[in-house]
């Protein structure tokens, strides 16, 4: 197994844009990719010792932490009248609908959604990963679906498939 | 990576162009992180360690194997020769030569392992054949030798096993031995059940049931399986289980130990403040949560190994690992000692589409307010953090059950009251707790902050009559065509926009409230629209703790300073920007709108 700064090198980048689908906030992102790595780091040898696969690791921490951290930045946007407001301008000008649509979609939604096309897990993978079911995942990734097509052009999920 | 993934790639490479994290091995973990309690964490994770054992066994090899020594071009005899790892020649390698054995079958691989001295795991360097006092031998060189321990729940390295013997004789004349001389192999893993046998060299040998071998999928046996009735062909996978039940067994002792030290600090607490008006110690809460952390993990874990060997998790060992995580939430809740609270969630029933929206306010464990948004069901019963912990614990069956990694509560929970009956499925969800405190602690801040308190317009008094009795508030914005009001209301701040500030009745004027807290929390706040739909309104509010710096508005029509407050607005012909994508800069992080029409 590779070495704590090797793993660091190759997985930093992918981790904070993981994490940034899951949070839509670059600070947000950075801190919890931070946060995600230093436990890691925390940990290492006994990662290395057990051979573990150190990337899925963090995701699954990642997802865990990401809860929290949704606590803070949602809190009740349910209840109040719809505010549509989507992350950071610089991601938003390269592709407004999208930004858009992720940012209307509930978290789980949206961990589901990260971890089936950005990390291009098997559905049982996600399960394992959000900690619940398999058909909770199917669940929650047909309301995303939905929600995404009521958002962006619906060619685009013509080819995603279940 | 399908399209969507490559978006949402994109994405989130130019949101985080710049951003570069630090190597915590170069800068050391952050020092306010030090002062967890690791201690609980650590037998939780020295548990977890030897699951993992299962790593070396299988999963570590690139898949190749290769013989570097003692093998000619020649494969006549069918044994492996060379090339990538498959299983079934190297298996026929190790058992060339094994005569018939005679011996009492363990019965299960818990009873080999009482029956040996040692059980091992790692790799195989090489095999050869010998001779020792006229017997002939397989002799398995091996090394990385790990002795994984069910009771210590430690591994520990064995230097000292470097050869594993058995009996082989080669008696075929009529081909060459083909561990005449020593093959090496790369890659190979190997799990051993052994015992001490002074009579081959090494000292070490297996017994028929004790050797196995892995290119990279599950483990073979070379003579024969130990395995029980009700154990796995793979002794891999028995010792994955094995671990796995020992570490929920250590995940819910930890949940028990942080729930025991947090009633201490409660009743502590409780002997020196009569009411409890804080949260437990740093310490005991800090603690708690690394242990629901640790039991997130460990469960995932499990998931993941059955996955990746493309089979059930074992559904006993799952349950007791879901209750050590329930447990460990409900543990963390406790010792985050939150009892004056606002709770909000969704309840629904899918079977008859009934959703309820629930407000509640929650003092010292009671529940003294409740509220259904408007237009939802209103449920017959309401839930506080504590008696959905004790649901979760009574009914039939939790589908579902997701913890928040802070203070434990629970953030989404679906249950069936009863297996037998259809139709009492329900959910919790979007559970949201807001602790009094930081409610209390935002009054000060926004108090500062906010400008002269003036009257309200009789109008827009009249208007928010129904829902509250507030008569004053905090004037934000005011022109020719609107007057933009904050008040305070409870625990929430309201904003009010009316666009008819000439009109007595303020017909048209529209507001939204959210949490003192959340109004601290986020920079850009309100958009609204009027309900007659014509007219849309962004409501740009810098928070208090961004005052310092210059916020701008832009937009295609242009761009104006928002620094102090500003209301921008399009739908409408008379909006000074009109355009409904909006972007608010600040050092704070840009953010960027999209007004509802």
């Amino acid at each position: 197994m590779m070495d704590f700064s090797d793993f660091f090198r190759s997985e930093a980048d992918q981790l904070l844009r993981f994490c940034w689908v899951l949070t839509l906030d670059t600070d947000e992102a950075a801190d919890l990719a931070q946060e995600v790595m230093t436990r890691a780091y925390e940990r290492w040898d006994l990662l290395e010792q057990q051979d573990q696969n150190p990337a899925g690791w963090v995701r699954t921490v990642a997802v865990n932490l990401s809860r929290s951290r949704w606590r803070r930045v949602k809190r009740f946007r349910m209840f109040v009248p719809k505010l549509v407001a989507p992350p950071q301008a610089a991601a938003v000008a390269s592709d407004p609908d999208l930004a858009l649509a992720l940012e209307a979609l509930a978290l789980r939604q949206r961990q589901v959604i990260a971890l089936r096309y950005w990390a291009d897990l098997p559905l049982a993978e996600c399960a394992i990963e959000m900690g619940i079911s398999l058909g909770s995942v199917k669940q929650h990734l047909a309301r995303a679906h939905r929600n995404l097509a009521a958002a962006i052009d619906p060619a685009i999920l013509q080819d995603l498939v279940l | 990576m399908n399209d969507l993934g490559k978006r949402l790639n994109d994405l989130a490479s130019r949101a985080t162009t710049g951003v570069v994290l630090a190597d915590p091995s170069i800068t050391g973990p952050a020092t306010v992180r030090s002062v967890r309690g690791r201690k609980v964490a650590f037998g939780l994770v020295s548990a977890l360690a030897v699951a993992s054992m299962l790593f070396l066994w299988q999963g570590r090899n690139s898949g190749t194997t290769s013989v570097v020594v003692g093998q000619g071009e020649d494969n006549s005899t069918g044994f492996f020769t060379g090339g990538p790892c498959t299983d079934g020649p190297v298996l026929e390698l190790l058992q060339a030569g094994i005569p018939t054995f005679d011996y009492e079958p363990a019965g299960s691989f818990d009873e080999l392992a009482n029956q040996s001295a040692a059980v091992v795991v790692g790799q195989v360097a090489s095999m050869a054949r010998t001779e020792v006092n006229g017997r002939s031998y397989i002799e398995v060189t091996v090394s990385g030798v790990f002795e994984i321990s069910v009771d210590s729940g430690a591994d520990t390295p064995r230097n000292d096993i470097e050869i594993i013997a058995y009996q082989a004789q080669w008696a075929d004349r009529s081909a060459p031995d083909p561990l005449a001389s020593p093959v090496a192999v790369d890659g190979l893993d190997f799990f051993g059940f052994l015992s001490p046998w002074s009579g081959v060299r090494g000292g070490w040998a297996p017994g028929p049931e004790g050797l196995y071998v892995s290119c990279n999928g599950p483990g073979l046996p070379v003579i024969a399986s130990g395995a029980g009735p009700n154990d796995p062909a793979d002794p891999g996978q028995w010792w994955a289980q094995k671990a796995a039940e020992q570490a929920a067994g250590q995940a819910m002792a930890d949940a028990a130990t942080a729930a025991e030290a947090a009633n201490e600090a409660a009743e502590d607490q409780l002997d020196e403040h009569p009411i409890v008006e804080t949260s437990g110690g740093f310490e005991s809460v800090e603690a708690a949560r690394q242990t629901l952390a640790d039991a997130v993990v460990a469960e995932a874990e499990v998931r993941r190994g059955a996955n990746r060997d493309n089979r059930e998790a074992d559904p006993v060992l799952l349950e007791e690992l879901e209750a050590a995580r329930f447990e460990a939430g409900r543990a963390l809740w406790t010792a985050s000692g939150i009892s004056s609270y606002r709770l909000r969630y969704v309840e629904s029933h899918p079977p008859s589409g009934f959703t309820s929206l629930v407000s509640l306010r929650i003092e010292d464990g009671h529940v003294v307010d409740t509220e259904f948004r408007q237009g939802s069901d209103e449920a017959d019963q309401v839930f506080t953090v504590d008696e959905m912990f004790a649901i979760a614990a009574s009914v039939d069956e939790v589908y579902d059950l997701t913890l928040d990694a802070d203070t434990g509560h629970p953030v989404e929970l679906r249950l069936d009251r009863d297996d037998a009956v259809r139709g009492d499925e329900f959910n919790l969800r979007e559970i949201q707790v807001i602790p009094r405190q930081d409610l209390d602690d935002a009054d000060p801040i926004l108090q500062d902050w906010l400008p002269e308190l003036v009257p309200l317009p009789e109008g827009l008094i009249s208007l928010l009559r129904p829902s509250t009795d507030v008569t004053q508030g905090y004037l934000l914005h005011a022109n020719d065509d609107l007057q933009v009001f904050l008040y305070l209301d409870g625990d929430e701040v309201c904003a009010v926009i009316d666009p008819f500030p000439t009109n007595a009745d303020s017909t048209g004027a529209a507001g939204t409230c959210r949490f003192k807290t959340e109004f601290l929390a986020n920079t850009v706040l309100l958009a609204n629209s009027v309900p007659q739909g014509l007219t849309s309104y962004l409501l740009v509010v810098p928070s208090p703790d961004y005052l310092d710096q210059q916020w701008t508005a832009e937009a295609e029509g242009g761009t104006l300073d928002v620094t102090s407050w500003s209301v921008l607005f399009t739908e409408d012909e008379d909006a000074p920007l009109g355009q409904s994508l909006v972007r608010i800069l600040c050092e704070c992080g840009d953010r960027t709108f999209r007004l509802p029409s």
